[in-house]
């Protein structure tokens, strides 16, 4: 933060996601008392632990100017594969009957989403795909592979040991809330404090002059999809400790939610901007409406639509900000919204 | 492109040799493949995505992206039918018993509304065309489930359902309505000023304003064109399934992007032909019906369609090397 930016007007647009953020909470505490207690606002960090460790994922990769689509998928079959591999087999578990050591689970979990992460990054690295197309159809593969291992069936049974994660307490506090926030302060610090971050900023905000400069952007970019999918990994295990079950459908749909989290957070979709603070604010924010809604008795049916409705509202706020920060330097008719 | 001998035709054309190749595949390995039944019946399946495709493929050309078709297929096709029909059991609609051919134009209308909002709010307002339909998506998907509280909505109109499941001749309707709609969208995005505005567009932005070109306008008539074309899927799909779940047409808009660009459309836009883009959806229908007659298990499936998609993006991505090589051999891509 330089000086010439603390003006009051910059510091509010800069800081956009947390005055959304201060907007949502007071509406909604005024709204209903059960809103601002201190069951409420844990149960909106243990409900945003899932969703987060996957947005920082995300956010790696959409920095790079890369997306992830696979991740969804990616969620689920890592998740429906290790409670696969920890449960016996037959009803009502439905397992594979090798009852595997957690720990070696976990190894397992991890190793698939960073091979499924170097896959991703490979084909559009070595082949030059396009990241769009390389992930969209692995996220259609990877959500197939996950059927293919219990043919649709709900695993359950999973040892205590390993939803400790999950679903345990470290005194009052949920030890997902504190991963969660443990991560995204690893996160932001990798991305602000190590040459890595600054080169993945680099590759995003122009993957030629990276090149240029002596940045390997493809082998940044590779590194982007293996953290994306080992954050998949990490994601599915809390989401087994946090569900119980192991579920095929586990993540299915949930890409979108995870983009919007980013972007209104203030990563951009093409590259180079954003911070991991602000991805957080996104997905607070978006936990917040959800649970808001929720107390308020909104129907399901509703609440869908309201959340569109918010991202819209956030993203309308935020391009009127860019607008604002950055004057026109094409004539007006011809600026581009388009990627470039 | 404009490099001669037999190679670069076989590249400009590898959809179709693709599809000649999975149709070969197909026929060797099953008995039934090749027979016009089993044509008839893969354009039938082709129909709706065919249409979501050519919508897609319209702002797709623009350099734009309209993720919010699936939805707007969801909720025109439930209200199509949930106007029309007697509120409660056994057809949950509204009661308002609207005339079929009112419902039909209110949810032609509602597509193309949509279409106006999206391309406003990109335009006018400047919001990323990536969010602003992935809103969207979330919106109306919304929308679709308050409308009717997630029931299914059954149709029993005889004027509504023609569509999906009436014939002409030996040929069933949607099959027309859709080889119709590939071919006025080819002579449109080919032969008319109009066509030719949206691929200056998609190439160069700022170069396409700077000669003459109106690119908000023609962005606004894009996304007016998906979304009615999306309405008009939605009315398709609900007519043949004679129901409108909340859930129709969920996740299908990966599938309408998978059929666009195997069929050589950018998705950065000013690249392709609804030609193409016809022959990438015959491919993943094809595809879907030849899996099917060999019996393969349904957990496969979808496995194997992601994977049949990845390896002719693979080839496609190839192509755009080899072209670009012959073009300046010079040149060292590094993205």
């Amino acid at each position: 933060m330089r000086a010439n930016q603390l003006r009051p007007v910059p510091v509010l647009l800069d800081n956009l996601i947390w005055f959304l953020l201060l907007l949502a909470l007071i509406i909604f505490s005024a709204l209903t008392n059960r809103f601002f207690t201190v069951n409420n606002v844990t149960n909106i960090l243990v409900h945003s632990a899932v969703l987060g460790i996957m947005v920082i994922g995300q956010s790696f990769t959409l920095i790079t100017g890369n997306f992830d689509l696979s991740a969804e998928s990616n969620l689920g079959l890592i998740a429906v594969l290790g409670a696969f591999l920890m449960t016996a087999s037959g009803e009502p578990s439905n397992g594979s009957g090798l009852l595997l050591n957690p720990l070696l689970a976990l190894l397992v979990m991890f190793g698939t989403g960073l091979l499924i992460g170097a896959i991703n990054g490979l084909l559009i690295t070595r082949l030059k795909m396009n990241n769009f197309i390389v992930t969209l159809s692995m996220l259609i593969i990877i959500r197939g592979l996950a059927f293919l291992v219990t043919h649709g069936k709900t695993v359950t049974g999973i040892p205590a040991s390993f939803k400790a994660l999950g679903h345990a307490y470290a005194g009052p506090v949920p030890i997902s809330v504190i991963v969660l926030l443990a991560a995204f302060a690893l996160a932001f610090f990798v991305m602000r404090y190590t040459r890595f971050g600054r080169d993945l900023y680099a590759v995003g905000g122009n993957s030629d002059a990276a090149s240029v400069s002596g940045i390997d952007s493809q082998r940044r970019i590779r590194q982007a999809y293996l953290i994306s999918g080992a954050m998949a990994a990490f994601a599915a295990w809390i989401e087994l400790g946090r569900l119980g079950v192991g579920a095929t459908r586990i993540g299915e749909n949930m890409i979108f939610e995870i983009q919007a989290a980013a972007v209104i957070g203030g990563i951009s979709l093409f590259g180079g901007r954003g911070t991991m603070l602000g991805a957080l604010g996104g997905v607070l924010l978006l936990s917040s409406i959800n649970s808001g809604l929720n107390l308020l008795q909104v129907s399901g049916f509703a609440i869908d639509m309201v959340r569109g409705i918010v991202i819209l509202g956030a993203m309308l706020i935020d391009a009127q900000k860019v607008r604002y920060t950055m004057p026109p330097r094409i004539p007006a008719g011809a600026a581009s919204t388009t990627k470039k | 492109m404009r490099t001669k001998a037999s190679t670069p035709f076989l590249l400009r054309q590898l959809i179709w040799f693709l599809l000649a190749a999975i149709v070969l595949f197909f026929t060797l390995t099953t008995r039934n493949f090749l027979s016009i039944g089993n044509f008839i019946n893969i354009l039938f399946n082709a129909s709706v995505l065919g249409v979501l495709v050519i919508g897609q493929s319209f702002t797709l050309l623009t350099g734009n992206f309209d993720l919010s078709i699936e939805s707007t297929l969801g909720l025109c096709g439930l209200l199509g039918i949930w106007f029309i029909t007697h509120a409660g059991p056994p057809l949950y609609g509204s009661g308002w018993m609207v005339a079929p051919t009112v419902s039909i134009i209110v949810i032609l209308f509602i597509g193309l509304g949509i279409g106006v909002i999206n391309g406003v709010l990109i335009t006018k307002m400047k919001v990323n065309n990536f969010v602003v339909t992935l809103a969207m998506l979330i919106t109306i998907r919304g929308l679709t489930l308050l409308v009717n509280n997630g029931q299914t909505a059954y149709s029993v109109s005889q004027s509504y359902n023609w569509i999906g499941l009436g014939k002409l001749g030996p040929i069933p309707i949607p099959i027309v309505v859709f080889l119709l709609l590939f071919a006025f969208a080819y002579v449109v995005t080919t032969y008319t000023p109009f066509g030719r505005e949206l691929f200056a567009i998609g190439a160069n932005r700022n170069a396409s304003y700077a000669s003459g070109v109106k690119p908000e306008t023609r962005i606004i008539q894009v996304y007016m064109i998906s979304g009615l074309l999306a309405a008009l899927a939605g009315w398709m799909l609900s007519a043949r399934l004679t129901n409108a779940m909340s859930s129709m047409g969920q996740g299908s808009v990966f599938e309408v992007f998978a059929a666009a660009v195997i069929g050589g459309i950018s998705l950065k836009g000013g690249q392709g032909s609804m030609i193409g883009a016809l022959g990438g959806v015959l491919l993943l229908t094809t595809i879907g019906a030849g899996l099917n007659l060999m019996n393969v298990s349904v957990y496969w499936i979808q496995a194997i369609r992601g994977f049949i998609i990845l390896i002719a993006m693979l080839i496609e991505a190839q192509k755009v090397r080899y072209s670009r090589a012959l073009a300046d051999p010079g040149e060292q891509k590094n993205r």
